[in-house]
């Protein structure tokens, strides 16, 4: 952070529980003026803002991950932990802890509170979504609250931006008070802490200590040496009688409760609002919560395949508009074809799928933002946990329909790290839409359409059966993966159901934004190095001739796709199959499409897909005369495509996720052993059955 | 050599290991508490009242009892029932307006008195 004025700076950490608008708050504070990145050496989210304060002075503001509490549980209460007691060298050491509180549950959030309060460090108090609480008569005295926790409470609505002045103003006040000492805790942990820190660290505050005690030897991160520390101290007190974890977290509690009766009058009518009560006897109903689960889900597969059709048409005629006018400008030549064949195919091949991603993602988002996701994640974590993982799952899952790259981002949210490696490790299974065209090229090549049980169409009815595989292979995958190498080791499932409300399009809109960024971002920059590597193998050497199949043939990629025959005769494949796979692996899998019609010196234009599917069924073999693209020939593709990572830009997602290349190297190994098998034996058995 | 006892039992491994810890700190009396079996006896968990109930919690136990405690599971506190997802899924409580779902198998856990519905 440089800055040409030497103005006086602070650090302000925010930190809140989850669903309590902080993210909101956080926009408020400072505009679109964030840097998001990763915390070194782990994969929480690091988000720095700048704000004005009122008398001139600037802060930079912290953006810590949603929490409930400051327990060493998950990274995320670690690093959170670590950022307010100024342990961290990526973000400097806060002087002031901004805690939002969720004005309905302020109890829950006063845990939290009292928790950073004992920590020593300086704090505000923003009691937001006040208005939404005052609609049900539930009255807040402010004044009071602040009294009772010794810190300003301020209340604020950061939809409408209500009392943003007054809570910066509290900031520039606070910084000036005292590190006040922490509040005394119970005897017998006073003299467990006062131990542990003479055996094993003397750095470590009492309040650290005791949540420490609460978790023994589970602790996130605990080296087994603390480890035995905790449970010898464990052991200790139970000797005596105390129950730590009532000392710790059930005497917060309660003082927590104390602070929030003395402060909040009663609320004259149900706290829960009479619609969320009536929505959520619909939405979690044992049956017409499934069913409405289904209509919401067949109306996102309806957006994202229907509504996405004219956006990706356009975008598809630009790109391609876009490279002829470089062709005219620039002449027949090696530049003009990699700005059109390396530079705009790369982009394109990201940019086609934008409409289908930001349909998904603003679905997604407006699911978030209304409060149903998690009443979906509750639905779902029966039948997901039946494999081993959670209703936290669905969230990847459902994104990776769209792409496993922010699909495998979603998995942030679980907290437990191994049933968030499985989750990664099954997501690319789920029928990404880069599958889509593929599956359409291969199908109508190979089948011919016919009414299957007299109402559905038999091209219809297999992509339909490759979706399915698509779940049930990432199912069965996960419950491999979490009885084997990724066994379970905890339940760790508890999930807050906030009120229903309606999504604002700031909220709504700056999450989509920055989602859509994200993966313009991950996916592009790979994907466009990649391309355009990809031209130089498809051009290099030159073939001196002017037939593009020849030239590919030439070409290294063309070397790599004979070479690597021998390995797919097996699955029915020859060499020009052969590069299709090489260039979707090392870009992505639409890309086939594009490479067979080079591969079968089919012009692109008009109806592309449908001339190169009638060149697919006139192909015949150079030996025997016989067709090449037989039905087997086309079902085992179709079943290699569903099961084989052919897809760079995931790949370097799950390394930049699981911040390992054991993980990422694995995955793509172990799908495509998994395409190869499946594939062989659906040749081999479609054969059987053919001849 | 913890790790050897780990591996002979692969599912529940830190449940297992967290009674190992408590084990110390409970009373005789107590021992039903880590199954829904022992909703026979006089002791009633959560996972064992009706939908629609409010029960007040008399102790939390199991690997997720501090969590819990920390969204307001403590001894003392009233909640009530609100929904039970079918075939084994997640119960819905309310505590004071505070809506949370968790686990049967973590509910089980919770030791509960009272009951009206």
């Amino acid at each position: 952070m440089s800055s040409a004025v030497a103005a006086p700076s602070l650090t302000v950490a925010l930190i809140g529980n989850p669903n309590c608008g902080k993210s909101t708050l956080f926009n408020r504070l400072t505009g679109l003026r964030q840097r998001v990145a990763n915390y070194a050496g782990v994969t929480v989210e690091r988000r720095l803002g700048r704000m004005r304060l009122t008398d001139g002075v600037s802060a930079t503001v912290v953006d810590l991950p949603g929490v409930r509490s400051l327990a060493p549980r998950s990274p995320d209460e670690r690093i959170a932990v670590d950022v307010l007691l100024g342990r961290r060298s990526d973000v400097p050491p806060p002087d002031v802890a901004l805690v939002v509180l969720n004005a309905h549950h302020l109890e829950v959030g006063l845990y939290l509170l009292l928790q950073v309060r004992e920590l020593g460090l300086p704090a505000v108090a923003a009691v937001n979504m006040a208005d939404e609480t005052e609609r049900v008569g539930l009255a807040i005295d402010y004044e009071k609250l602040s009294r009772e926790l010794g810190v300003p409470a301020v209340r604020t609505v950061a939809t409408e931006g209500a009392g943003l002045d007054a809570l910066k103003e509290a900031i520039a006040g606070v910084r000036e008070t005292e590190r006040r000492p922490p509040e005394p805790m119970p005897a017998p942990l006073r003299e467990a802490c006062a131990r542990l820190r003479t055996t094993w660290n003397g750095a470590f505050s009492d309040t650290e200590l005791a949540d420490y005690l609460v978790e023994g030897r589970e602790a996130e991160g605990a080296s087994v040496e603390l480890g035995e520390c905790l449970e010898a101290e464990r052991r200790r007190l139970a000797q005596t009688g105390a129950d730590v974890r009532e000392l710790v977290v059930g005497t917060r509690f309660r003082r927590a409760s104390e602070i929030c009766s003395r402060a909040v009058a009663p609320a004259s009518r149900d706290r829960r609002g009479t619609w969320t009560r009536r929505l959520d006897g619909i939405v979690t109903h044992p049956i017409a919560g499934y069913a409405v689960f289904l209509f919401l889900m067949a109306l996102i597969f309806q957006a994202m395949f229907r509504w996405a059709e004219w956006p990706m048409g356009w975008i598809e005629g630009g790109i391609a508009a876009a490279g002829n006018v470089a062709a005219d400008a620039l002449g027949p030549g090696d530049l003009s074809s990699l700005l059109r064949d390396g530079v705009l195919a790369g982009v394109g091949a990201v940019v086609v799928f934008l409409p289908q991603i930001v349909l998904l993602f603003l679905f997604m988002g407006i699911l978030e933002d209304t409060g149903y996701m998690s009443r979906a994640v509750l639905l779902l974590d029966r039948p997901l946990s039946a494999v081993g993982l959670s209703g936290r799952g669905f969230v990847p899952l459902l994104g990776s329909m769209a792409c496993a790259v922010p699909g495998v981002m979603a998995t942030r949210v679980i907290p437990d790290a191994r049933e968030r490696l499985a989750t990664i490790c099954v997501a690319p299974l789920m029928t990404c839409s880069a599958r889509l065209p593929v599956y359409t090229c291969l199908i109508g090549a190979v089948l011919v359409e016919r009414t299957v049980a007299g109402v559905a169409s038999l091209r219809g009815v297999t992509l339909l059966g490759l979706y399915l595989l698509g779940v049930l292979s990432a199912l069965t995958a996960a419950l491999v993966l979490r009885r084997t190498t990724l066994r379970r080791t905890s339940t760790n499932f508890v999930v807050e159901l906030p009120p229903y409300r309606w999504p604002t399009w700031r909220t709504t809109g700056v999450q989509l934004w920055h989602r859509v960024k994200t993966f313009l971002v991950r996916a592009g920059t790979v994907i466009l190095g990649i391309s355009i590597l990809l031209w130089f193998l498809t051009q290099y050497p030159k073939s001196g001739g002017s037939d593009p199949a020849v030239q590919l043939e030439q070409s290294l990629a063309g070397r790599a796709g004979k070479a690597i025959e021998p390995v797919i005769r097996p699955l029915g494949y020859d060499w020009k199959v052969g590069i299709g796979l090489l260039t979707s692996f090392f870009s992505a899998r639409e890309v086939f499409v594009s490479t067979m019609s080079t591969v079968y010196s089919v012009e692109e234009e008009g109806d592309g897909v449908q001339s190169l599917q009638r060149r697919l069924r006139e192909e015949r073999d150079e030996a025997t005369g016989a067709p090449r693209w037989t039905l087997p020939v086309g079902l085992s593709l179709l079943v290699f495509y569903a099961y084989a990572m052919l897809c760079s830009s995931t790949v370097v997602t799950v390394f930049r996720e699981t911040g390992s290349w054991k993980w990422a190297l694995g995955q793509v190994a172990a799908m495509t052993a998994l395409a190869y098998g499946a594939a062989f034996v659906t040749y081999r058995i479609a054969f059987a059955l053919a001849s | 050599m913890m790790n050897h006892q780990d591996t002979k039992t692969p599912r529940m491994t830190r449940e297992d290991r967290f009674h190992a810890a408590e084990a110390a700190s409970r009373i005789a009396e107590e021992k039903n508490s880590s199954s829904c079996l022992g909703a026979l006896v006089v002791k009633r968990t959560l996972a064992d009242v009706p939908v629609g109930s409010r029960v007040v919690v008399e102790s939390v136990n199991g690997p997720m009892g501090a969590r819990l405690g920390e969204m307001g599971l403590i001894a003392g506190a009233e909640v009530e029932i609100v929904q039970a997802i079918p075939l084994g899924g997640p119960l819905v409580l309310d505590r004071q307006g505070f809506v949370f779902a968790l686990r049967r198998r973590d509910a089980c856990e919770v030791r509960v008195r009272g009951g009206t519905p």
